[in-house]
Protein backbone atom coordinates (compact mmCIF):
# COMPACT_ATOMS: atom_id res chain seq x y z
CA UNK A 1 0.00 0.00 0.00
CA UNK A 2 1.87 3.02 -1.24
CA UNK A 3 -0.88 5.46 -0.50
CA UNK A 4 -0.89 4.89 3.27
CA UNK A 5 1.78 7.56 4.17
CA UNK A 6 -0.19 10.06 2.16
CA UNK A 7 -3.34 9.10 4.05
CA UNK A 8 -1.48 9.37 7.38
CA UNK A 9 -0.28 12.82 6.41
CA UNK A 10 -3.74 14.05 5.53
CA UNK A 11 -5.17 12.49 8.72
CA UNK A 12 -2.58 14.45 10.74
CA UNK A 13 -3.44 17.64 8.98
CA UNK A 14 -7.15 17.10 9.72
CA UNK A 15 -6.33 16.83 13.43
CA UNK A 16 -4.30 20.05 13.36
CA UNK A 17 -7.13 21.76 11.54
CA UNK A 18 -9.67 20.57 14.10
CA UNK A 19 -7.51 21.80 16.99
CA UNK A 20 -7.06 25.13 15.22
CA UNK A 21 -10.79 25.52 14.71
CA UNK A 22 -11.45 24.66 18.36
CA UNK A 23 -8.87 27.22 19.50
CA UNK A 24 -10.42 29.91 17.27
CA UNK A 25 -13.91 29.03 18.54
CA UNK A 26 -12.73 29.19 22.14
CA UNK A 27 -11.14 32.59 21.47
CA UNK A 28 -14.35 33.92 19.88
CA UNK A 29 -16.49 32.63 22.77
CA UNK A 30 -14.01 34.09 25.29
CA UNK A 31 -14.03 37.52 23.66
CA UNK A 32 -17.85 37.39 23.37
CA UNK A 33 -18.25 36.57 27.06
CA UNK A 34 -15.82 39.31 28.04
CA UNK A 35 -17.67 41.91 25.95
CA UNK A 36 -21.07 40.77 27.30
CA UNK A 37 -19.77 41.02 30.86
CA UNK A 38 -18.37 44.47 30.29
CA UNK A 39 -21.68 45.57 28.75
CA UNK A 40 -23.74 44.23 31.66
CA UNK A 41 -21.38 45.97 34.09
CA UNK A 42 -21.89 49.26 32.27
CA UNK A 43 -25.68 48.88 32.17
CA UNK A 44 -25.88 47.95 35.85
CA UNK A 45 -23.77 50.99 36.70
CA UNK A 46 -26.07 53.17 34.61
CA UNK A 47 -29.16 51.67 36.26
CA UNK A 48 -27.83 52.15 39.74
CA UNK A 49 -26.89 55.76 39.03
CA UNK A 50 -30.23 56.43 37.32
CA UNK A 51 -32.22 57.12 40.48
CA UNK A 52 -31.98 60.14 42.69
CA UNK A 53 -29.49 58.21 44.78
CA UNK A 54 -27.51 55.02 44.23
CA UNK A 55 -28.82 53.49 47.47
CA UNK A 56 -32.31 51.99 47.31
CA UNK A 57 -34.67 53.90 49.56
CA UNK A 58 -36.71 51.79 52.03
CA UNK A 59 -40.05 50.50 50.76
CA UNK A 60 -43.22 52.08 52.15
CA UNK A 61 -41.65 55.51 52.51
CA UNK A 62 -42.09 58.71 50.52
CA UNK A 63 -38.38 58.49 49.66
CA UNK A 64 -39.00 55.03 48.19
CA UNK A 65 -41.99 56.28 46.22
CA UNK A 66 -39.96 59.24 44.96
CA UNK A 67 -37.27 56.91 43.79
CA UNK A 68 -39.71 54.56 42.08
CA UNK A 69 -41.52 57.30 40.22
CA UNK A 70 -38.29 58.94 39.11
CA UNK A 71 -36.98 55.62 37.88
CA UNK A 72 -40.24 55.19 35.98
CA UNK A 73 -39.65 58.54 34.26
CA UNK A 74 -36.06 57.66 33.42
CA UNK A 75 -37.08 54.28 32.03
CA UNK A 76 -39.60 55.97 29.74
CA UNK A 77 -37.11 58.53 28.52
CA UNK A 78 -34.64 55.70 27.93
CA UNK A 79 -37.17 53.78 25.82
CA UNK A 80 -37.64 56.80 23.58
CA UNK A 81 -33.97 57.63 23.20
CA UNK A 82 -33.00 54.03 22.51
CA UNK A 83 -35.46 53.99 19.59
CA UNK A 84 -34.04 57.20 18.09
CA UNK A 85 -31.27 55.45 16.19
CA UNK A 86 -33.84 53.26 14.44
CA UNK A 87 -36.05 56.24 13.63
CA UNK A 88 -33.09 58.13 12.21
CA UNK A 89 -32.15 55.13 10.08
CA UNK A 90 -35.72 54.61 8.87
CA UNK A 91 -36.07 58.28 7.96
CA UNK A 92 -33.29 57.84 5.39
CA UNK A 93 -34.12 54.26 4.38
CA UNK A 94 -35.72 55.18 1.04
CA UNK A 95 -32.75 57.27 -0.12
CA UNK A 96 -31.14 54.38 -1.97
CA UNK A 97 -34.25 53.65 -4.04
CA UNK A 98 -34.65 57.34 -4.86
CA UNK A 99 -31.02 57.77 -5.87
CA UNK A 100 -31.28 54.72 -8.13
CA UNK A 101 -33.65 56.66 -10.39
CA UNK A 102 -30.63 58.72 -11.44
CA UNK A 103 -29.04 55.55 -12.77
CA UNK A 104 -31.91 54.74 -15.11
CA UNK A 105 -29.72 55.19 -18.17
CA UNK A 106 -26.24 55.71 -19.41
CA UNK A 107 -26.29 58.48 -21.98
CA UNK A 108 -23.14 57.13 -23.62
CA UNK A 109 -25.14 54.17 -24.89
CA UNK A 110 -27.41 56.33 -27.04
CA UNK B 1 -23.74 -4.39 -37.32
CA UNK B 2 -20.65 -3.91 -35.16
CA UNK B 3 -19.61 -1.00 -37.33
CA UNK B 4 -22.98 0.68 -36.97
CA UNK B 5 -22.81 0.33 -33.18
CA UNK B 6 -19.31 1.86 -33.22
CA UNK B 7 -20.52 4.82 -35.24
CA UNK B 8 -23.45 5.28 -32.88
CA UNK B 9 -21.09 5.15 -29.90
CA UNK B 10 -18.85 7.80 -31.45
CA UNK B 11 -21.85 9.96 -32.21
CA UNK B 12 -23.20 9.72 -28.71
CA UNK B 13 -19.79 10.58 -27.17
CA UNK B 14 -19.42 13.58 -29.48
CA UNK B 15 -22.92 14.82 -28.72
CA UNK B 16 -22.30 14.40 -24.99
CA UNK B 17 -19.13 16.53 -25.21
CA UNK B 18 -20.94 19.20 -27.22
CA UNK B 19 -23.80 19.13 -24.72
CA UNK B 20 -21.42 19.54 -21.80
CA UNK B 21 -19.65 22.44 -23.53
CA UNK B 22 -23.01 24.11 -24.16
CA UNK B 23 -23.91 23.77 -20.50
CA UNK B 24 -20.65 25.45 -19.50
CA UNK B 25 -20.79 28.19 -22.08
CA UNK B 26 -24.50 28.98 -21.92
CA UNK B 27 -24.45 31.07 -18.70
CA UNK B 28 -21.31 32.92 -19.87
CA UNK B 29 -22.83 33.87 -23.20
CA UNK B 30 -26.17 34.63 -21.60
CA UNK B 31 -24.41 37.03 -19.22
CA UNK B 32 -22.58 38.68 -22.10
CA UNK B 33 -25.74 39.01 -24.18
CA UNK B 34 -28.11 39.92 -21.38
CA UNK B 35 -25.95 42.61 -19.80
CA UNK B 36 -28.12 45.71 -19.51
CA UNK B 37 -26.96 48.60 -21.60
CA UNK B 38 -27.39 51.31 -18.97
CA UNK B 39 -25.75 49.55 -16.06
CA UNK B 40 -22.36 51.23 -16.36
CA UNK B 41 -21.33 54.22 -14.27
CA UNK B 42 -20.75 57.69 -15.60
CA UNK B 43 -17.02 56.97 -15.70
CA UNK B 44 -17.48 53.92 -17.90
CA UNK B 45 -19.99 55.88 -19.87
CA UNK B 46 -17.43 58.50 -20.68
CA UNK B 47 -14.84 55.95 -21.71
CA UNK B 48 -17.24 54.07 -23.98
CA UNK B 49 -18.53 57.19 -25.66
CA UNK B 50 -18.05 57.09 -29.40
CA UNK B 51 -18.39 60.15 -31.53
CA UNK B 52 -19.77 58.20 -34.48
CA UNK B 53 -23.56 57.87 -34.47
CA UNK B 54 -24.80 54.30 -34.45
CA UNK B 55 -26.34 53.20 -37.73
CA UNK B 56 -30.04 53.96 -37.84
CA UNK B 57 -29.74 56.34 -34.86
CA UNK B 58 -32.90 58.22 -35.83
CA UNK B 59 -34.79 55.02 -36.66
CA UNK B 60 -34.31 53.52 -33.20
CA UNK B 61 -34.80 56.75 -31.29
CA UNK B 62 -38.49 56.34 -30.45
CA UNK B 63 -37.85 52.87 -29.12
CA UNK B 64 -34.93 54.11 -27.00
CA UNK B 65 -37.06 56.93 -25.65
CA UNK B 66 -39.76 54.45 -24.66
CA UNK B 67 -37.28 52.08 -23.04
CA UNK B 68 -35.61 54.89 -21.08
CA UNK B 69 -38.87 56.43 -19.93
CA UNK B 70 -40.07 52.95 -19.00
CA UNK B 71 -36.95 52.38 -16.88
CA UNK B 72 -37.42 55.69 -15.11
CA UNK B 73 -41.06 54.78 -14.42
CA UNK B 74 -40.02 51.42 -12.95
CA UNK B 75 -37.38 53.03 -10.71
CA UNK B 76 -39.88 55.71 -9.71
CA UNK B 77 -42.26 52.95 -8.70
CA UNK B 78 -39.53 51.32 -6.63
CA UNK B 79 -38.91 54.63 -4.86
CA UNK B 80 -42.65 54.76 -4.10
CA UNK B 81 -42.49 51.24 -2.68
CA UNK B 82 -39.50 52.24 -0.54
CA UNK B 83 -41.55 55.13 0.84
CA UNK B 84 -44.45 52.82 1.69
CA UNK B 85 -42.06 50.47 3.45
CA UNK B 86 -40.55 53.42 5.26
CA UNK B 87 -44.01 54.47 6.52
CA UNK B 88 -44.76 50.95 7.70
CA UNK B 89 -41.41 50.59 9.43
CA UNK B 90 -41.72 53.93 11.16
CA UNK B 91 -45.26 53.12 12.35
CA UNK B 92 -44.02 49.76 13.68
CA UNK B 93 -41.14 51.44 15.50
CA UNK B 94 -43.45 53.99 17.12
CA UNK B 95 -45.88 51.24 18.08
CA UNK B 96 -43.04 49.29 19.66
CA UNK B 97 -42.07 52.31 21.75
CA UNK B 98 -45.71 52.75 22.83
CA UNK B 99 -45.90 49.11 23.85
CA UNK B 100 -42.68 49.32 25.84
CA UNK B 101 -43.82 52.52 27.56
CA UNK B 102 -47.20 50.96 28.40
CA UNK B 103 -45.46 47.90 29.87
CA UNK B 104 -43.06 50.06 31.89
CA UNK B 105 -45.93 52.16 33.23
CA UNK B 106 -47.89 49.07 34.21
CA UNK B 107 -44.88 47.69 36.05
CA UNK B 108 -44.23 51.03 37.75
CA UNK B 109 -47.89 51.34 38.79
CA UNK B 110 -47.80 47.89 40.40
CA UNK B 111 -44.58 48.64 42.30
CA UNK B 112 -45.89 52.03 43.46
CA UNK B 113 -49.22 50.55 44.61
CA UNK B 114 -47.28 48.07 46.73
CA UNK B 115 -45.19 50.84 48.30
CA UNK B 116 -48.21 53.08 48.87
CA UNK B 117 -50.09 50.32 50.67
CA UNK B 118 -47.09 49.82 52.95
CA UNK B 119 -47.08 53.56 53.58
CA UNK B 120 -50.83 53.53 54.28
CA UNK B 121 -50.32 50.78 56.86
CA UNK B 122 -48.19 53.20 58.89
CA UNK B 123 -51.13 55.58 59.34
CA UNK B 124 -52.80 55.06 62.71
CA UNK B 125 -54.92 58.18 63.26
CA UNK B 126 -57.68 59.50 61.02
CA UNK B 127 -55.59 62.58 60.25
CA UNK B 128 -52.71 60.41 59.15
CA UNK B 129 -55.01 58.23 57.05
CA UNK B 130 -56.42 61.33 55.42
CA UNK B 131 -52.90 62.68 54.82
CA UNK B 132 -51.91 59.40 53.13
CA UNK B 133 -54.97 59.62 50.87
CA UNK B 134 -54.08 63.22 50.00
CA UNK B 135 -50.47 62.19 49.37
CA UNK B 136 -51.58 59.29 47.15
CA UNK B 137 -53.82 61.58 45.11
CA UNK B 138 -51.04 64.16 44.77
CA UNK B 139 -48.55 61.53 43.63
CA UNK B 140 -51.05 60.16 41.12
CA UNK B 141 -51.75 63.66 39.83
CA UNK B 142 -48.04 64.38 39.46
CA UNK B 143 -47.54 61.10 37.61
CA UNK B 144 -50.49 61.77 35.30
CA UNK B 145 -49.18 65.24 34.54
CA UNK B 146 -45.69 63.93 33.89
CA UNK B 147 -46.95 61.14 31.66
CA UNK B 148 -49.20 63.49 29.72
CA UNK B 149 -46.23 65.82 29.17
CA UNK B 150 -44.12 62.88 28.01
CA UNK B 151 -46.87 61.71 25.66
CA UNK B 152 -47.22 65.19 24.22
CA UNK B 153 -43.46 65.51 23.70
CA UNK B 154 -43.43 62.08 22.07
CA UNK B 155 -46.27 63.04 19.72
CA UNK B 156 -44.54 66.33 18.85
CA UNK B 157 -41.39 64.38 18.03
CA UNK B 158 -43.28 61.93 15.84
CA UNK B 159 -45.20 64.65 14.04
CA UNK B 160 -41.89 66.43 13.45
CA UNK B 161 -40.35 63.29 11.99
CA UNK B 162 -43.38 62.74 9.75
CA UNK B 163 -43.28 66.38 8.63
CA UNK B 164 -39.57 66.16 7.85
CA UNK B 165 -40.16 63.01 5.80
CA UNK B 166 -43.19 64.45 3.99
CA UNK B 167 -41.36 67.67 3.21
CA UNK B 168 -38.36 65.69 1.96
CA UNK B 169 -40.62 63.57 -0.23
CA UNK B 170 -42.24 66.54 -1.87
CA UNK B 171 -38.77 67.94 -2.64
CA UNK B 172 -37.74 64.61 -4.12
CA UNK B 173 -40.97 64.31 -6.10
CA UNK B 174 -40.29 67.71 -7.64
CA UNK B 175 -36.71 66.65 -8.44
CA UNK B 176 -37.98 63.41 -9.99
CA UNK B 177 -40.56 65.26 -12.07
CA UNK B 178 -37.91 67.69 -13.33
CA UNK B 179 -35.62 64.78 -14.16
CA UNK B 180 -38.36 62.89 -15.99
CA UNK B 181 -39.43 66.02 -17.91
CA UNK B 182 -35.84 66.78 -18.90
CA UNK B 183 -35.33 63.25 -20.22
CA UNK B 184 -38.62 63.29 -22.15
CA UNK B 185 -37.81 66.71 -23.54
CA UNK B 186 -34.31 65.59 -24.62
CA UNK B 187 -35.79 62.69 -26.56
CA UNK B 188 -38.61 64.81 -28.04
CA UNK B 189 -36.06 67.36 -29.28
CA UNK B 190 -33.94 64.60 -30.82
CA UNK B 191 -37.01 63.02 -32.45
CA UNK B 192 -38.09 66.39 -33.86
CA UNK B 193 -34.58 66.97 -35.24
CA UNK B 194 -34.60 63.50 -36.79
CA UNK B 195 -37.93 64.28 -38.44
CA UNK B 196 -36.35 67.27 -40.24
CA UNK B 197 -35.57 67.31 -43.96
CA UNK B 198 -31.83 66.50 -43.76
CA UNK B 199 -31.06 65.40 -40.20
CA UNK B 200 -27.46 65.39 -38.99
CA UNK B 201 -27.43 62.15 -36.99
CA UNK B 202 -24.10 62.85 -35.30
CA UNK B 203 -25.12 66.30 -34.10
CA UNK B 204 -28.54 65.06 -32.90
CA UNK B 205 -26.91 62.21 -31.01
CA UNK B 206 -24.40 64.52 -29.35
CA UNK B 207 -27.13 66.96 -28.31
CA UNK B 208 -29.21 64.11 -26.89
CA UNK B 209 -26.28 62.78 -24.88
CA UNK B 210 -25.44 66.21 -23.51
CA UNK B 211 -29.06 66.84 -22.50
CA UNK B 212 -29.39 63.41 -20.86
CA UNK B 213 -26.10 63.86 -19.03
CA UNK B 214 -27.18 67.25 -17.77
CA UNK B 215 -30.55 65.88 -16.61
CA UNK B 216 -28.88 63.00 -14.77
CA UNK B 217 -26.21 65.17 -13.14
CA UNK B 218 -28.73 67.80 -12.06
CA UNK B 219 -30.84 65.12 -10.38
CA UNK B 220 -27.83 63.47 -8.73
CA UNK B 221 -26.45 66.79 -7.47
CA UNK B 222 -29.86 67.75 -6.06
CA UNK B 223 -29.96 64.41 -4.27
CA UNK B 224 -26.54 65.00 -2.75
CA UNK B 225 -27.33 68.48 -1.52
CA UNK B 226 -30.40 67.62 0.58
CA UNK B 227 -29.29 64.83 2.87
CA UNK B 228 -30.12 66.51 6.19
CA UNK B 229 -33.09 64.48 7.40
CA UNK B 230 -30.98 62.44 9.84
CA UNK B 231 -29.86 65.68 11.49
CA UNK B 232 -33.45 66.92 11.66
CA UNK B 233 -34.53 63.74 13.46
CA UNK B 234 -31.62 64.11 15.87
CA UNK B 235 -32.65 67.69 16.63
CA UNK B 236 -36.28 66.65 17.17
CA UNK B 237 -35.14 63.94 19.57
CA UNK B 238 -33.07 66.47 21.53
CA UNK B 239 -36.11 68.76 21.78
CA UNK B 240 -38.22 65.84 23.04
CA UNK B 241 -35.63 64.90 25.67
CA UNK B 242 -35.51 68.54 26.82
CA UNK B 243 -39.31 68.49 27.19
CA UNK B 244 -38.98 65.29 29.23
CA UNK B 245 -36.50 67.00 31.53
CA UNK B 246 -38.80 69.99 32.04
CA UNK B 247 -41.66 67.61 32.88
CA UNK B 248 -39.36 65.77 35.30
CA UNK B 249 -38.56 69.00 37.17
CA UNK B 250 -42.25 69.86 37.56
CA UNK B 251 -42.89 66.30 38.65
CA UNK B 252 -40.16 66.35 41.28
CA UNK B 253 -41.42 69.65 42.68
CA UNK B 254 -44.95 68.24 42.98
CA UNK B 255 -43.64 65.11 44.70
CA UNK B 256 -41.57 67.16 47.14
CA UNK B 257 -44.63 69.26 48.07
CA UNK B 258 -46.78 66.15 48.61
CA UNK B 259 -44.06 64.52 50.67
CA UNK B 260 -43.68 67.57 52.88
CA UNK B 261 -47.43 67.69 53.57
CA UNK B 262 -47.46 64.01 54.54
CA UNK B 263 -44.44 64.33 56.82
CA UNK B 264 -46.11 67.22 58.60
CA UNK B 265 -49.18 65.05 59.29
CA UNK B 266 -47.05 62.20 60.62
CA UNK B 267 -44.64 64.30 62.62
CA UNK B 268 -40.89 64.62 62.19
CA UNK B 269 -39.85 61.44 63.94
CA UNK B 270 -41.97 59.03 61.91
CA UNK B 271 -40.29 57.15 59.05
CA UNK B 272 -42.59 58.00 56.16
Amino acid sequence: MKSSPQRDKSAGFALVETVLVLVILAAIVGVGLYVARQKSNVSSTLNSSGGSSAVKAPAGTTAGINQLTQQDAQTEAGIDSSADGGTQQTSTSANGAVNNVGGAYNEANY
Amino acid sequence: MKRITKVFNKLSITSSIIGALCLVLAPVSAYAVGRPAGVGTAATAASSTSSKPKPGFCNGLTNQANVTNGRIDILNGKAGQAWSQQDQKLAAQFQKVDQKVADARKKADAARAKDLSKLAAKATTNDQKQAVQTYKAAVQDAINTRRAAYDAARQTFRAGVQNAITSRRSTIKAQLATFQDSVSSAFSTAEASCAGSSPNGQAIQQTLRTSLKSARETFQNDRKSDSTIGGQVKQLAATRQAAFQTADKTFQNSLAAARQALQQAFGKNTNV
